[in-house]
């Protein structure tokens, strides 16, 4: 940290407190038959912070004692820049935490708690750990699996650390599968967003609003890709700007599937359901949106006054 | 900690229990394994037909490598008879019905200050609004809109009060104590009346809660057989079975439960007992076919086996019964004067969507329940009796 000056504030904080120590404080001390309680919480150290009143007398405005200055405060007051490099542990300028307000990597924290995420915590959590739960009486052994990537065995002496083979009958491992316990539920985790956009081959105004309809749902900035290859069925060239993606995580995404499942779905004309043989059965799903069913999103301006 | 060693640890205490604790035998043998019959009485005949009959594809590779077996678990009919006389619990199937919280729970004060502040922290940090994308010049939208932002002081956010992050003030973004700028319940509301919707929410509904209610009339009278007491807390079906001698009030208040008739499975019996006792008017839907929980209670003396009602033992699982080996239970409830030594409760997890208990119904099929409560968790310590909360206490939710 900062070299910080020595002000009587900073001093004021060390000086015992005339005021009695808190009751919660006092009773959570345990009374031995040896020593008094007063005694024990005497030796605590004094603080103001263990006082319950915390609310002054003096009104608090700090624009009203601002202004009130006649002289300007030195600028070390008021500004902190924090360094741009981290100059190594030893160096006496630090740059602050990720998560200090005053670093330059600081990104806004959550700003609500989205009630999808509460209902999980509350109703699904506990659900899936019962549903997941996979009963083994006292005695059982788990049976040994067989090698992921299998070794070679044999008498032959160039086997010894050779590369392990993949699976038997083509080389995509199954996929791995960790315990479900209460530790580890499983929970929404993802969710990106994608849009290609097939005007954006002749004018990339198509791929603007796209990105901007993306961003406004999502509250997330997107970022273009370009494609890969060329493929002349779909009049495709290389390196073309044709798609859009967005990926959320945390409250965003909280809030991004709480509108799609209460204001978007309900409003689909026929919608027959998210189509139940989707995902691979390991917690990835997917499912589309039409171009009229994304023009469904509150945020789209058609919807500005529901 | 796995579910396995858990799950395996409980069912292991459960049964060992039984087994009088003052037999001098060593858990391990010299070579590491137990060998003894004890580790036998803590597995039920069931599991044991399984661990026998489970086959995989390592089994055929495993018989190169010879491994003595742990237990003795591959012989179904283990060396029951050569032990102590096991004592017979009586198998019962509870149901624990819960209501999910309906509404959010209220914010902490502390919550709400964290995210007023970061939200203050992310108007000052981020791009000012792009007021002339959103609007155009001259439409009385954008008169209305510029009216609603002087009033606000200049911002354009509508959830962090009084608060522009573009002044020469906007170093004091800290909210006083006392400031209720950050509470949802405001917002809401302020943002009701730039609407010009207030008047929408007089009479029954709040215009703090957008019109909704979260106190309804059954919090004010503490009507505890309602279900929409508590709308953001889980609500558990707690019932109140006849007095037994002997007995304290709080331990009649148990959850609904009954004994397993004939072959059925416990979520047959969980179900069966359910609406037999409360009636079918509750639109249940029960979570896994495992219980969640169980709960042992062991008399005081052995009692006789009370003869089954002849309404609960169809004939059909009579004649199942002859033709497989007759499991205790059912040669108890044949009569033959088994002594029983007490209940094993075992609890299935069940959520209940609408609909109400129903006394009556109970009373129609000669089950003895006198009252029913939807209580949350704490409540549900304060009522029933210290032991059984001890038991139950991780099945339930706090929220």
């Amino acid at each position: 940290m900062a070299l910080q000056e020595v002000t009587k504030s900073f001093l004021r904080r060390f000086r015992p407190s005339h005021r009695p120590l808190n009751r919660a404080w006092t009773s959570q001390c345990r009374h031995y038959a040896s020593a008094e309680p007063s005694q024990e919480t005497q030796d605590l150290e004094q603080s103001e912070f263990l006082d319950n009143e915390t609310v002054s007398d003096k009104p608090f405005d700090p624009i009203a004692k601002a202004s009130k200055r006649q002289r300007r405060l030195p600028s070390s007051r008021y500004q902190f820049r924090p360094p741009r490099y981290a100059r190594g542990p030893l160096h006496p300028h630090q740059p602050p935490k990720p998560s200090d307000p005053a670093s330059r990597e600081f990104i806004p924290g959550p700003f609500s708690l989205p009630r999808l995420e509460q209902t999980y915590h509350s109703t699904f959590a506990p659900d899936l750990m019962v549903m997941s739960y996979m009963h083994h009486p006292p005695g059982f052994v788990t049976p040994k699996k067989g090698e992921r990537l299998r070794s070679w065995v044999g008498d032959n002496p160039y086997f010894k650390n050779r590369p392990l083979r993949g699976p038997r009958g083509g080389d995509v491992l199954r996929l791995l599968r960790k315990p479900i316990t209460f530790r580890n539920v499983p929970k929404l985790e993802r969710v990106t967003l994608h849009t290609m956009v097939k005007g954006a081959i002749d004018d990339s105004a198509y791929l603007h609003v796209a990105g901007m309809v993306v961003q406004a749902i999502t509250n997330v900035r997107v970022t273009a890709h370009a494609t890969r290859k060329s493929v002349v069925g779909f009049g495709v060239r290389e390196g073309q700007y044709l798609s859009v993606t967005a990926e959320l995580s945390g409250e965003d995404m909280y809030h991004f599937l709480s509108k799609v499942v209460d204001v978007v779905m309900p409003k689909i004309k026929d919608f027959r359901g998210v189509k139940g043989s989707s995902g691979d059965s390991s917690g990835n799903l997917a499912f589309g949106l039409t171009g009229e069913e994304v023009a469904l999103f509150p945020e789209v301006e058609v919807n500005y006054d529901m | 900690m796995s579910p396995r060693s858990r799950g395996a640890k409980r069912i292991a205490d459960a049964l060992g229990r039984a087994n009088p604790p003052n037999l001098d035998r060593p858990l391990l043998t010299q070579s590491g394994f137990s060998t003894t019959t004890t580790t036998n009485n803590h597995v039920c005949r069931s599991c044991r037909q399984a661990l026998s009959q489970r086959r995989y594809a390592s089994t055929a590779t495993a018989k190169a490598t010879v491994e003595a077996p742990p237990i003795t678990q591959l012989s179904p009919d283990g060396p029951e008879a050569s032990s102590a006389p096991q004592p017979i619990y009586t198998v019962k199937a509870g149901v624990v019905v819960s209501r999910p919280p309906l509404i959010t729970p209220d914010p902490h004060p502390f919550e709400t200050a964290y995210y007023l502040y970061q939200r203050r922290l992310n108007e000052r940090l981020v791009l000012p609004f792009t007021q002339y994308f959103y609007y155009k010049r001259g439409t009385p939208a954008f008169e209305h809109w510029r009216s609603h932002r002087l009033r606000r002081g200049g911002t354009a956010t509508r959830d962090i009060g009084e608060y522009n992050a573009y002044t020469p003030e906007s170093w004091n973004d800290e909210a006083l104590v006392g400031d209720e700028s950050g509470l949802q319940t405001k917002i809401v509301q302020d943002l009701i009346a730039e609407e010009g919707r207030a008047e929408e929410f007089t009479g029954s509904g709040d215009p703090k809660f957008a019109g909704l209610k979260r106190r309804t009339a059954a919090d004010d009278e503490n009507n505890q057989q309602s279900l929409e007491r508590s709308l953001q807390r889980t609500l558990y079906l707690l019932v109140k079975n006849k007095k037994v001698k002997g007995q304290s009030e709080s331990e009649s208040w148990k959850f609904p439960s009954g004994t397993i008739v004939g072959f059925e499975g416990l979520k047959e019996a969980a179900q069966r007992i359910l609406f037999s006792s409360l009636g079918p008017n509750m639109n249940t839907f029960f979570i896994g076919n495992h219980p969640v929980g169980h709960y042992v209670y062991k008399f005081s003396s052995p009692q006789p086996r009370l003869a089954a009602s002849p309404a609960a033992a169809g004939t059909t699982e009579k004649s199942k019964a002859s033709e497989q080996a007759p499991l205790k239970q059912q040669l108890a409830q044949e009569g033959d004067g088994a002594m029983i030594d007490g209940e094993k409760t075992f609890y299935m997890k069940a959520r209940i969507m609408a609909g109400q208990a129903d006394l009556a119904v109970g009373k129609q099929n000669g089950v003895d329940i006198e009252d029913y409560k939807w209580l949350s968790k704490d409540e549900v310590e304060k009522l029933v009796h210290p032991e059984y909360w001890s038991k139950i206490r991780n099945m339930l939710v706090a929220q």
